[in-house]
């Protein structure tokens, strides 16, 4: 209630006065809301190391018939916990493999990185203008084959996808590059097997390229052309296969995003005042929707991670979803636990900081309000 | 101070009638969508209900046939076979699509009917409370579960829980995990829907009238807040075939060295893969058919592509998942027009 003769309490109070300028509110919004989910961040972490605890480490000891009290429980908790976090996550049981997990998944990365590095650009090049046209369109004839296609493509699962693409591509590929293919579809070690009798020496354990990595990098530090065109050609095609799983889980978001801001009030507006419809959708739109796609992409990274991690299975290319899928198939629990938690720890701390990407770039300024 | 009762009238004490489905089918007849929904629905359910008559004891093992096994001689659709046999598990693919029908439609309901309660109630629950602790809590708990995928979480947490009773298969757990896991997508959206709606007139207008947060959440905010789970259902049907495919697939021919196979190279003959959730590898599940007739169909670098083998599986998901949606679209916009 606010008295005509005080005015209003909480607002003379100086400490409790919020900023006056428009960009002032906007920073301490923004400020506010990040130190509340970096608060967070560690809950949320320990409730996953709690779940997975309950769900596997309680049960794995109870079948190994070590029964144990609640403080010893507690006990192995707090080790558990100490584990995940320094990366003591056992020794390898993959394949060949017999290295510690840590630095495995170091080693494994750089390839997931880039397949990533192919794969966004290209969704994001094809979804941000797909999604701004088919929600822009007046027509509602385009509406429901876009809902349904969409549809119908996320319920293809992505290594039917990924096979196809494989599959249309792969001969040409084929001719090309004269691989033979020998325990997985188009694994890496044999392309260096079929080129030089054995692994360059820039090439560790078969799988690890260095110095960055990174074998599309590596290859053009070494001045090995025939590597690099095999791993770009590889890599697109991945990237595709990538791109066509996701796309169908982003569009049929972007496309209502861009499908509602078509209402507000300033489109009709500009468009009242004579603003050309192609500026309004790509300049005005394209700039208003920016925020709200990043948040989609946020929400949507789990959906992305398990199309990249099948393919990354498709091709037996050495990375991290290959990792997952192999010791998930092989219920190798110990791996898996500090993978969910990795993955988990990646997709909170990234949907954070895309979270304020998209308060920074929001034109209206959403945290002045 | 005023005491106000602590319910609210009902329609018919206020001298008004409810108007029941039958009057507003009148006023509003369904959509061409909710048409075309309910009548795939009934080819599907028409399909399960002969499937579990002509199948009758022999509900959850597809029939093979040895000689249909090895991959050189793979046989296409004919009169014989309808859709085909897919080699490796050396089954008919017409009689183990339809035998699996009960089986899927069992699987992805049950986890659907468990994923839009849970994630109505959370939803709503949560909307009517906003900036409470209930609010709070299951906002916390729904964003650390869906920062990890679910495929993922579904599949280490029953690998897990399925050491406690080590039988291979065990479907009940499975399908409850899975709902118990799915829930968070969905009571966001509800959480946003619930927020507005918990502040519009009518609402305020039973609040003052002395109606409890129950009767609110019950009467007035869960009927208006069912449009986001009607959205999420269809798009939760994708995941759960992806983990009942996608195992089988990785473990069979995915990773290529997991399962040598003794007879040669080319010799593709399906394993179930550990802690999987069905009983056995010619268990009637479209997914494990999916991913059989995957490892199967595709022969490289031959170059063959035995379409049929995977097609008819595929098909059967992709139109389950259309007729959900088409049902939930069409439900939708009939309760709108309703209204």
């Amino acid at each position: 209630m606010t008295n005509r003769a005080t005015g209003p309490p909480a607002a003379s109070a100086p400490s409790e006065r919020p900023p006056r300028s428009r960009a002032g509110r906007r920073r301490s919004g923004v400020v506010e809301l990040t130190l509340r989910r970096l608060a967070l961040l560690p809950a949320q972490l320990l409730f996953i190391l709690v779940l997975l605890y309950v769900t596997v480490n309680v049960p794995l000891a109870i079948h190994a018939g070590h029964s144990s009290t609640i403080p010893g429980y507690f006990r192995a908790f707090a080790v558990f916990v100490a584990n995940m976090f320094t990366g003591q996550w056992g020794i390898a049981t993959l394949g060949p493999y017999d290295i510690p997990w840590s630095t495995l998944f170091a080693d494994f990365l750089p390839n997931s990185i880039q397949i990533a590095l192919f794969a966004l650009p290209l969704c994001a090049l094809i979804a941000y203008p797909v999604s701004l046209a088919v929600g822009w369109s007046r027509r509602s004839s385009a509406d429901a084959p876009v809902r349904f296609g969409t549809l119908v493509v996320a319920l293809i699962p992505s290594f039917v996808l990924g096979t196809w693409i494989l599959y249309a591509v792969f001969f040409g590929f084929y001719t090309t590059f004269h691989d033979l293919p020998g325990d997985g579809i188009i694994p890496s070690p044999p392309w260096f097997d079929q080129y030089y009798g054995g692994f360059p020496s820039w090439v560790v354990d078969g799988w690890v390229t260095r110095p960055t990595g990174l074998p599309v990098i590596d290859a053009a530090l070494h001045r090995d052309w025939t590597v690099e065109t095999i791993t770009i050609v590889k890599t697109a095609i991945q990237a595709s296969a990538v791109a066509l799983a996701y796309l169908a889980i982003f569009l049929r978001h972007g496309r209502s995003i861009v499908a509602s801001a078509k209402q507000e009030l300033y489109v009709t507006g500009s468009r009242a005042r004579g603003v050309p419809e192609r500026t309004l959708l790509w300049r005005h739109t394209a700039r208003r929707v920016t925020p709200s796609f990043l948040l989609v992409f946020a929400l949507t990274i789990p959906g992305y991670l398990g199309a990249q991690f099948v393919v990354e299975g498709l091709f037996s290319d050495p990375g991290i979803g290959f990792i997952t899928l192999s010791v998930l198939s092989q219920a190798d629990y110990v791996p898996f636990e500090a993978l969910v938690f990795v993955l988990a720890a990646f997709v909170v701390v990234a949907v954070l900081v895309i979270d304020l990407a998209a308060a920074r770039l929001d034109p209206r300024g959403r945290f002045a309000r | 101070m005023t005491s106000f009762p602590v319910r609210p009238r009902s329609a018919a004490e206020n001298g008004r009638r409810r108007v029941g489905w039958r009057a507003q089918w009148a006023r509003r007849p369904p959509g061409a969508e909710l048409w075309i929904g309910a009548s795939l629905a009934l080819v599907y359910v028409g399909a399960a209900l002969s499937a579990l008559v002509v199948y009758w004891g022999s509900w959850g093992t597809i029939a093979t046939n040895p000689a249909w096994v090895p991959p050189f001689h793979p046989i296409g659709p004919s009169w014989a076979h309808p859709f085909g046999v897919v080699s490796g598990l050396g089954a008919d693919v017409f009689r183990a699509v339809w035998q699996a029908t009960p089986w899927d439609l069992a699987i992805v309901l049950a986890i659907l009917a468990i994923d839009a309660t849970l994630a109505l109630s959370f939803g709503v629950v949560a909307g009517l409370s906003e900036g409470g602790w209930a609010d709070a809590l299951i906002t916390f708990v729904s964003d650390s579960i869906g920062a990890i995928p679910s495929f993922f979480l579904v599949v280490a947490v029953y690998a897990g829980l399925t050491l406690l009773d080590p039988s291979q298969g065990n479907l009940p757990l499975f399908i409850a995990l899975f709902g118990l896991l799915l829930w968070p997508t969905g009571a966001r959206t509800v959480r946003e829907r619930a927020r507005v709606v918990a502040h519009e007139p009518y609402v305020e207008a039973a609040r003052a009238s002395g109606a409890g947060t129950a009767h609110l959440a019950y009467w007035h905010v869960l009927p208006n807040s069912v449009s986001p789970v009607l959205a999420q259902l269809p798009v939760d049907v994708a995941p759960i075939f992806f983990v009942l495919a996608v195992f089988p697939w990785f473990y069979n021919c995915g990773g290529g060295y997991l399962v040598p196979s003794t007879l040669g190279p080319d010799y593709f003959i399906p394993h179930l893969a550990p802690a999987s959730p069905l009983p056995s590898v010619a268990f009637p599940e479209w997914g494990n058919l999916l991913a059989i007739g995957t490892c199967a169909g595709f022969s490289f670098p031959g170059g063959a592509d035995y379409w049929w083998m995977y097609l008819f599986p595929l098909l059967a998901i992709v139109g389950l998942g259309l007729t959900i949606s088409l049902l939930c679209d069409g439900i939708d916009q009939w309760r709108r027009l309703s209204v």
